[in-house]
């Protein structure tokens, strides 16, 4: 997409967000289950009160988290939305938060299955034909793969969507290793950790996971290679909106990789970053710009497509 | 699969709604606990080994109850209203909803990290409660907000600058208060009315009786007990609890920003609240 059509597509955005925010609606939460493989997923719905919902929305927790995602960005993302019209599904995945099943039997492939099945609930049970995707870390990567095995929606959001870990390079893993490297160079100046170092409280095994590629988002190894490898969305999205911190280590080639794919997918990619954010958008300014940003793009894509 | 019953609601309660999710055992009720979250990032690594714990407990006849905060999770409200006296007023309404609902009196009160503060304190008006199981206490909120800016500082150290703050920003100096009324910790907003209220908590000037059953586990990479750990057993046996001090070797679970499994954590709250 040209920087032309990109400034024009913002600007539509930031005028239908001013328009909205004069008749944003009370929004309900409801608490909401389905089944997905035979497993109890739960999570929570919020509800435009009073009028026709413009759209659904299936927010996607990441990895290691719950519904309401890191500082409860989720939360404020289904609050914001629903104001403007939306019905928003939040939900635990299978193994995580609320929702039956073992920590440790989940993986990746289950996320998707999830997602899929969020997206059947959503439109059998809910009655809501136009669906968007809103995926942090992960839950991009859940994004994805549901968009790959087939689900056509009418807009994704990746918040930090890493690209799956059978394709991640060599150069990523030593770009995230070198951020852990810092990390912990910047403890070295706290007493806490010369407390933890004299009294034997360091975990040197933990580290040396975290610094050698392992721990934080493993993902298990059953995670499918054609996702790594697709060239093309048996799905897909009419739109996508990438949204990537400057100090996140991942976001280059991540950013790199989505947009090849999905714009080979014919679809419109807008990329935002967020100067100076991390992975997580660990700072309260950062999480409201993350949640404005989306609720900008999603209303100016659903004035796009609205009869 | 769990072999419990499961419901997940929310309750009004003077005008908030908590979020409330009950484990009904299959059999005959035995005991009843409540489970008391930390908040803030920590909240979403110690959710689900709570939900494991709740489990477990449930197939062995214990009813538990867990709850979000006002302000936090799905319930109502907003985090800028949050304070100390907040946390309590919740959990005492939701261990009266578990009152009503599994017919139990005394309820026991199970809490992690700061929740493990909060519980105590709820222990102490609760009127009548089984026992408290603190799991890696807080055991003062001025070293938690400390902590907090410590890690706010080196998350800035490596990113350069935290969202949109200036050389100003709202961190302030070590031990100095912020500046702008509102401290950013990893995102969430820590409000003037929390943060005064947090500096003024420390389970070790406490004073009121608590005649009760309290276990403190320590989350530790070797089977040893800190010093820190060990006053907290000494204050809470001077208000006349029955207390075991203990170290449970596991990881530090309360950061990972990764999936948490845990299971000997988990069978050790289980175990305490179905009174084993």
């Amino acid at each position: 997409m040209s920087t032309l059509v990109q400034a024009r597509r913002h600007r539509s955005g930031i005028l239908v967000l001013l328009r909205a925010a004069a008749g944003r609606v009370r929004a309900m939460q409801e608490t909401l289950e389905f089944v997905s493989n035979g497993l109890t997923v739960r999570g929570i719905v919020h509800r435009p009160e009073g009028r026709t919902p413009r759209a659904g929305v299936l927010l996607l927790h990441g990895w290691g988290g719950t519904r309401s995602g890191p500082h409860r960005i989720l939360h404020s993302a289904g609050e914001r939305l629903a104001g403007e019209g939306f019905v928003c599904l939040r939900f635990d995945f299978r193994g995580r938060g609320d929702s039956e099943g073992e920590v440790l039997d989940h993986d990746l492939n289950t996320m998707i299955e999830d997602a899929k099945c969020a997206a059947e609930y959503a439109h059998v049970a809910l009655g809501l034909d136009t669906l968007y995707l809103v995926g942090i870390c992960s839950g991009g990567e859940v994004a994805v793969g549901a968009m790959h095995d087939g689900l056509k929606v009418a807009g994704a959001a990746l918040w930090s969507a890493p690209v799956f870990s059978a394709d991640a390079t060599l150069s990523r893993r030593a770009r995230k290793s070198a951020s852990y490297l810092r990390d912990y160079a910047a403890k070295l100046f706290r007493l806490e950790t010369w407390r933890k170092l004299i009294s034997g409280r360091i975990r040197f095994g933990v580290i040396g996971r975290v610094l050698l590629g392992g721990s934080v988002h493993q993902k298990g190894e059953g995670e499918r290679k054609e996702l790594s490898a697709s060239e093309r969305l048996r799905g897909g999205a009419d739109s996508v909106l990438l949204i990537y911190g400057t100090a996140d280590p991942i976001a280059e080639e991540a950013i790199d990789r989505y947009t090849a794919l999905f714009e080979r997918s014919g679809a419109r990619v807008s990329l935002h970053r967020i100067v100076g954010a991390n992975h997580g958008f660990y700072s309260w300014a950062w999480h409201q710009e993350v949640v404005e940003r989306t609720a900008a793009w999603m209303l100016a894509e659903a004035a796009l497509t609205a009869p | 699969m769990p072999s419990c019953a499961e419901v997940h609601s929310f309750v009004a309660v003077e005008g908030r709604r908590l979020y409330v999710a009950e484990h009904r055992p299959e059999g005959a009720i035995r005991s009843a606990a409540l489970f008391c979250l930390p908040i803030h990032e920590e909240e979403k690594s110690v959710y689900r080994p709570m939900v494991d714990a709740a489990r477990l407990a449930a197939e062995r006849g214990c009813m538990s109850l867990r709850f979000h905060y006002t302000g936090t999770g799905d319930s109502s409200g907003s985090p800028l209203d949050m304070t100390v006296d907040t946390l309590v007023r919740d959990t005492l309404d939701a261990a009266q909803i578990l009152r009503q609902r599994s017919g139990v009196e005394p309820v026991t009160l199970v809490g992690v990290r700061l929740g493990a503060a909060i519980a105590l304190l709820a222990a102490e008006r609760i009127g009548a409660c089984a026992g408290v199981l603190l799991v890696e206490p807080v055991p003062s909120g001025r070293l938690y907000l400390s902590r907090a800016r410590t890690r706010k500082r080196v998350r800035r150290m490596v990113t350069a600058a935290e969202g949109g703050e200036g050389v100003a920003d709202s961190l302030g100096a070590p031990d100095q208060p912020p500046a702008g009324g509102v401290f950013d910790f990893d995102g969430h907003p820590i409000a003037p009315g929390l943060e005064n209220s947090l500096a003024a908590l420390d389970l070790a000037q406490r004073t009121a009786q608590l005649p009760v059953r309290v276990e403190v586990i320590e989350i530790a990479p070797r089977d040893r007990i800190s010093g820190s750990v060990e006053r907290l057993g000494s204050v809470l046996e001077a208000r006349g609890a029955r207390v075991r001090v203990r170290a449970l070797v596991a990881e530090p679970f309360w950061n990972n920003l990764g999936v948490v499994h845990i299971p000997e954590v988990c069978q050790a709250i289980a175990g305490f609240v179905a009174g084993d």
